[in-house]
């Protein structure tokens, strides 16, 4: 046997969970799980790595009707992150869905963020430019392994 | 979901169309028109990151209804690496 340099995978899934604070800023008022939020935005947007936090600036809105809220809709979260090998992963245990959606400009990426937590960013996701009328926009999620799942720390 | 919206059926992976009446968005103003009066066309792509299926109904020129079903295969990955104190 022999030691080996290593971010242990205990603690990727943990950091997934909420349990370690390095920081002091950390305010948590239980232990159930926040609520995720996701919310779609247009294409002349600039979300990336620097996004801190959710904010409506060019997030999508409706150019008919009220199929889409601003904010976004709840992500489902009925499944706790977990690891398998070396890898810690979670992913919304529900597709995401709007229906009787205008979009009023074309949209490319949906941001996960934390309402629970002050609205912080999680993670920026891109696809190609869309457009709905009068429609369903459906995002369905990748298979939750370590290969695929929609957040994934190794 | 309503039966004026077309439903993409997982299992089929295609889209079966509402019988009647389709929602619809005409010079600005939303309605529901009757399908038979619109041109139905279903399009879709693949590529590494996503899986994209859509259906449109056309009156003329106009695209008066679109949906999308938007797969993505994979999400992020962050790679955290322990120092050496080496």
């Amino acid at each position: 046997l022999a030691n080996s340099q290593a971010m242990c995978t205990s603690f990727k899934t943990e950091l997934l969970n909420g349990i370690h604070a390095f920081g002091t800023s950390v305010v948590r008022a239980g232990t159930g799980a926040d609520t995720f939020k996701a919310a779609l935005f247009v294409t002349t947007a600039s979300l990336g790595a620097g996004t801190t936090a959710y904010s409506s600036t060019n997030e999508v809105t409706n150019g008919s009707g009220t199929g889409y809220t601003a904010g976004g809709a709840t992500v489902t979260n009925a499944t706790a992150p977990t690891s398998s090998g070396t890898t810690a992963y979670w992913t919304p245990s529900a597709s995401l869905q709007w229906t009787s959606f205008t979009s009023a400009a074309a949209f490319d990426a949906v941001l996960i963020y934390n309402s629970t937590q002050s609205n912080k960013a999680v993670s920026v996701h891109t696809f190609g430019s869309q457009s709905i009328t009068a429609g369903t926009f459906t995002l369905t999620m990748p298979t939750n392994d370590s290969s695929n799942a929609l957040l994934r720390i190794a | 979901m309503s039966t004026t919206q077309p439903k993409f059926d997982d299992a089929s992976m295609q889209w079966i169309p509402p019988a009647l009446l389709v929602d619809a968005v005409v010079d600005g103003q939303a309605r529901q028109l009757s399908v038979g009066g619109l041109e139905c066309v279903v399009g879709g792509h693949e590529n590494d990151d996503e899986w994209v299926s859509w259906i449109e109904y056309r009156q003329g020129e106009s695209v008066v209804h679109r949906s999308v079903r938007m797969h993505l295969k994979k999400g992020l990955l962050a790679e955290g690496a322990a120092a050496s104190f080496a």
